[in-house]
């Protein structure tokens, strides 16, 4: 997946080449932000590392308990 | 030139912001908590429709032609502005991953078993990043174009499958009480009918803003309705086995079977739901490049919606590392997150804007 | 202010009320600064100018008279004018009698012929000789005459070939624009039709004109198209093909966003539905704009038949597009991936067929579809008599051989055979050609992703397709974005009664065809 991700960012760069020139310095840098974290979430899944970040801890952390107290109180 | 929604277009993209996972995963969802009742739970979602529709024209009456960004920032100033719409553009990119999982997961499962699922998922959102680098009006349109042939073909895959129907599923009624029945009913009352509040994104490209309010109560019926015939069907055909199918609905259509040359038109079922579910993924997409857009006061987001694409096609892979996970969010994260953050901060604004402004 | 810069100037005095003839001011070919360089009043250096500037040209003529002291020059160039023209319209006059000819006044009132234009510069003597008009230059004036004697060879009014009707009108557009415009005005007779003469091509100087009927078309839709027109900065526009590229909203895109008709009747019936028309000297057709997806499956058939006749071809029409489209591919999809869609029977029947072949169905498809297209081509090709024996030996006579062969499998060939037979039911070229080329990326995504494949890119074709515009129209209208009074005239054609307004789409001027409700038959019954 990792090769797949860059060959899309290639592509995509190759693309949008000219709009990437003509666009503003902010615009640019989320552009590559954006395909930047996407490249790295690609390595990230390719090394099997994703299980042990958990990425969606805190959120589970956040809500889980509230919405098991919903399902009680109903 | 200027975006315009028409009230159709708006309908036809609240309908399937809804059905577009809800006709997979809400008969599931409710068969959890119960098989029997589970006919009577989409008839709550009516009341879902209505608190959805009572928030989003309470905003457009404060912030007329605005969108909720943009509102965020106008009512609570720069810095806090900012930081609740990072907060907002963190919900939209968890729910269109989500989605996304979702329709890959879908795809990869039900129609090509031995394509690794990022190769499938790359396909799915290459056209949704193209669809909205397209621009809003052309996913509103693409709607438009898509409902009456899904309106048209999948009544009658329903109405063929309805000879093993079977009434004794639904007996005896109300069982085991009325608990079952309120939890059933918290994942469509909370994750599903609240997607419906990502309109508020879209305000100022509304034809008619105004009648917001009414539009979404008009697409919660039609809503009310599809899903009510679908739990229906689904539990009257498949029965208790309804709880741990993945894809119950899916088991509807394999059943029908006419003679010996109109059989297994799952696949047909499944084009209909996976052109659905894009158009649900292409517009939480483009809500979410729209935000991003307000935040960083971005001219276009025709940059955005590929490389944005790239992050949501490697993010639903990395956030959720398989089904149990994502379902794992909807049921016991979303209900609660979605209310905060989809009811919480409009409400916010709105007082803020009430209290401070006046 | 800048079309009026660029409009050069009008050549106001001509006395016709069909067009006004507007000129761009273009530097001529050779000469540089012509349109400045006022003409000559010796007869001589006019002869010497215009013999430099046209140098060789030997169909170029000359003819000196004098008339009472006055020396007169006359410029043709052969072949452009008639000749009989000239000696019963200018020399009979000009040398029978007594004349007295001081001024170019003078000439001009015993010339006996109907248009007779001033010449100021140079160029206007130029523009006049391509014109096929003879220049008359009168010694001592610095000012000539253009007598309109123009012969141009062309063919006579014809039946319509390539839109053919069984009922209605039978008579075809030809490539002279003045014989096009008033079969037009045979069938709109009224001031308001208005025709808007430009000239574009520095070199073939082609008269392109817009059509329009005034108070029915949209102001702005007619100030889009002028300055699309004039924006075309070329050497030769050839025919309407050449203006559909540069005057189409958007470049990159198989589809047709103008349309092509041969048919006056069809322009007429446009016209008045508030679009306009463009035609161009020497092409004998006309383009319609805005044009919409379902303006290319309506045929002019159906507003000859009873309205209840046309719904079942309308749905028929619609459905072989797509079948053009995606049948190849589904036979490779339904074969390759999607093989439970198949009855058992015909399954077991379908793969038996394709035992032996040596190729895989996506190829054998791919090949097939080709070798269609190549025969299709040959026939369009070659003259019609062998043009015909080709499609019909390629397709009778190869087609069995190659199955014989073991080569292709008979199902394939059904398939494309199938699908070339949709094809042509569509009764638009333009719509044709590009589901020609369309179905060959639906039948390689199949052979990738089978049906999964077909759906992802028909959600681009679709997004592509809405996102369409001509001349401002939505593409899909009136079907995405939906308008229901418009969805008359889509899938079914209403009765003419039923047809009061003209489309909401083209957003027309007078929306309403009649003040007076249409007599419809519940009106007859009370009669």
């Amino acid at each position: 997946m990792s090769e797949m991700s860059i060959l899309f960012a290639l592509v995509l760069w190759f693309a949008q080449r000219r709009q990437l020139r003509a666009a503003p310095i902010r615009e640019r840098v989320i552009w590559y932000a954006m395909v930047g974290l996407a490249i790295s979430f690609a390595f990230v899944i390719s090394w099997h590392l994703a299980p042990n970040l958990q990425p969606l801890a805190w959120i589970d952390r956040l809500f889980d308990p509230l919405t098991h107290k919903l399902y009680q109180i109903l | 030139m200027q975006i315009q929604i028409s009230r159709v277009q708006l309908i036809t993209i609240l309908v399937w912001v809804v059905l577009g996972t809800g006709i997979v995963t809400i008969p599931a969802a409710i068969a959890q908590f119960t098989i029997h009742d589970a006919w009577m739970i989409p008839l709550f979602f009516l009341f879902g429709g209505g608190g959805v529709a009572l928030v989003a024209h309470l905003f457009m009456k404060t912030f007329p032609h605005q969108s909720l960004a943009q509102a965020a920032e106008n009512s609570l100033g720069h810095i806090f502005g900012s930081g609740l719409v990072i907060w907002i553009l963190i919900w939209l990119y968890l729910a269109v991953t989500t989605i996304a999982r979702e329709l890959s997961a879908f795809a990869t499962t039900v129609i090509l078993p031995h394509t690794p699922e990022y190769v499938i998922s790359a396909f799915n959102l290459f056209v949704v990043a193209y669809l909205v680098y397209l621009g809003l009006e052309v996913i509103a349109r693409v709607n438009e174009f898509i409902t009456p042939l899904v309106l048209i073909s999948v009544p009658i895959l329903f109405i063929l499958s309805v000879r093993n129907f079977e009434f004794e599923q639904f007996l005896p009624m109300f069982a085991d009480g009325m608990s079952p029945i309120a939890r059933a009913a918290v994942v469509q009352l909370l994750d599903y009918s609240l997607e419906m509040l990502i309109v508020l994104q879209i305000i100022p490209t509304l034809e008619s803003p105004q009648t917001i309010g009414k539009d979404i109560l008009i697409a919660s019926a039609i809503i009310t309705g599809i899903l009510s015939l679908i739990v229906t069907l689904t539990v009257g055909i498949v029965g208790p086995s309804t709880s741990y199918l993945n894809y119950p609905v899916l088991e509807i259509v394999r059943s029908i079977r006419i003679g010996k040359f109109i059989e297994r038109l799952d696949t047909l079922y499944v084009m209909g739901v996976v052109s659905t579910l894009i158009l649900k993924v292409a517009m939480f997409h483009y809500c979410l490049c729209d935000t991003w857009k307000d935040l960083f006061h971005l001219s276009s987001i025709r940059l955005l919606a590929w490389s944005g694409g790239l992050v949501v096609w490697t993010g639903s892979l990395f956030l959720f590392g398989n089904m149990a996970d994502v379902y794992h969010f909807i049921m016991d994260t979303a209900p609660i997150y979605f209310l905060l953050t989809m009811v919480g901060i409009p409400l916010l604004l709105i007082a803020t804007q009430k209290l401070f402004k006046k | 202010m800048k079309a009026k810069k660029l409009i050069g100037r009008k050549l106001s005095n001509i006395k016709t009320c069909r067009s006004q003839r507007t000129h761009r001011k273009l530097p001529h070919p050779t000469s540089g600064d012509a349109t400045e360089r006022t003409l000559p009043a010796q007869i001589a250096k006019v002869q010497e100018w215009i013999e430099q500037e046209w140098h060789p040209c030997t169909d170029l003529q000359f003819r000196t008279l004098r008339v009472n002291q006055h020396e007169l020059l006359l410029v043709w160039i052969q072949g452009l004018v008639a000749k009989e023209y000239i000696q019963s319209g200018i020399l009979q006059p000009l040398l029978s009698g007594d004349l007295t000819l001081e001024t170019l006044r003078d000439v001009a009132d015993h010339l006996q012929t109907v248009t007779i234009d001033p010449i100021h510069t140079l160029d206007d003597c130029n523009v006049a000789l391509e014109d096929g008009k003879v220049v008359i230059s009168l010694d001592g004036q610095s000012r000539g005459l253009a007598v309109d004697v123009s012969k141009i060879p062309g063919r006579s009014l014809e039946k319509a070939e390539n839109e053919p009707t069984l009922h209605g009108p039978q008579e075809a557009f030809v490539e002279n624009a003045a014989t096009n415009i008033s079969l037009l005005r045979k069938r709109i007779r009224s001031p308001r039709l208005k025709i808007e003469t430009y000239i574009l091509g520095s070199y073939s100087k082609t008269s392109v004109s817009i059509l329009y009927i005034e108070g029915i078309t949209k102001p702005a839709l007619l100030t889009e198209m002028r300055e699309r027109l004039l924006r075309i900065h070329t050497d030769m526009v050839h025919d309407l093909n050449d203006l559909q590229e540069y005057i189409a909203d958007e470049a990159f895109t198989l589809f047709p966003l103008t349309e092509e008709t041969e048919r006056p009747e069809r322009v007429a019936a446009n016209l008045l539905q508030g679009r306009a028309g463009i035609i161009a000297d020497g092409s004998p057709f006309c383009l319609m704009v805005p044009a919409t997806f379902v303006n290319f499956l309506t045929s002019p058939d159906d507003y000859y038949m009873q309205y209840s006749l046309v719904l079942p071809l309308r749905v028929l029409r619609h459905v072989m597009y797509w079948i053009s489209i995606l049948l190849p591919a589904m036979y490779v999809a339904l074969l390759t991936y999607n093989q439970d869609l198949l009855p058992t029977p015909l399954l077991i029947s379908v793969t038996a067929q394709h035992a032996g072949i040596p190729f895989p169905t996506v190829v054998e498809a791919l090949l097939m579809l080709a070798a269609f297209e190549a025969l299709r081509e040959a026939g369009t090709r070659l003259p019609r008599a062998v043009g015909q024996s080709v499609s019909i030996v390629g397709t009778l006579i190869i087609g069995d051989a190659a199955v014989r062969a073991g080569l292709v499998s008979p199902g394939i060939i059904i398939a494309v055979a199938s699908t070339g037979v949709a094809s042509f039911t569509l009764p638009a070229l333009g719509l044709v050609s590009s589901s020609r080329n369309i179905q060959f990326l639906f039948v390689i995504v199949a052979g990738l992703l089978g049906l999964y494949g077909i759906l992802l890119l028909g959600m681009l074709l679709v997004g592509h397709l809405v996102s369409l515009r001509s001349f401002g129209v939505p593409y899909m209208s009136p079907i995405a974005p939906m308008i229901w009074s418009d969805m008359k005239d889509v899938v079914i054609r209403s009765p003419w009664w039923a047809m009061k307004r003209r489309p909401r789409q083209f957003e027309p001027q007078n929306p309403v065809r009649s003040d007076r409700m249409p007599p419809g038959p519940k009106q007859q019954k009370r009669i």
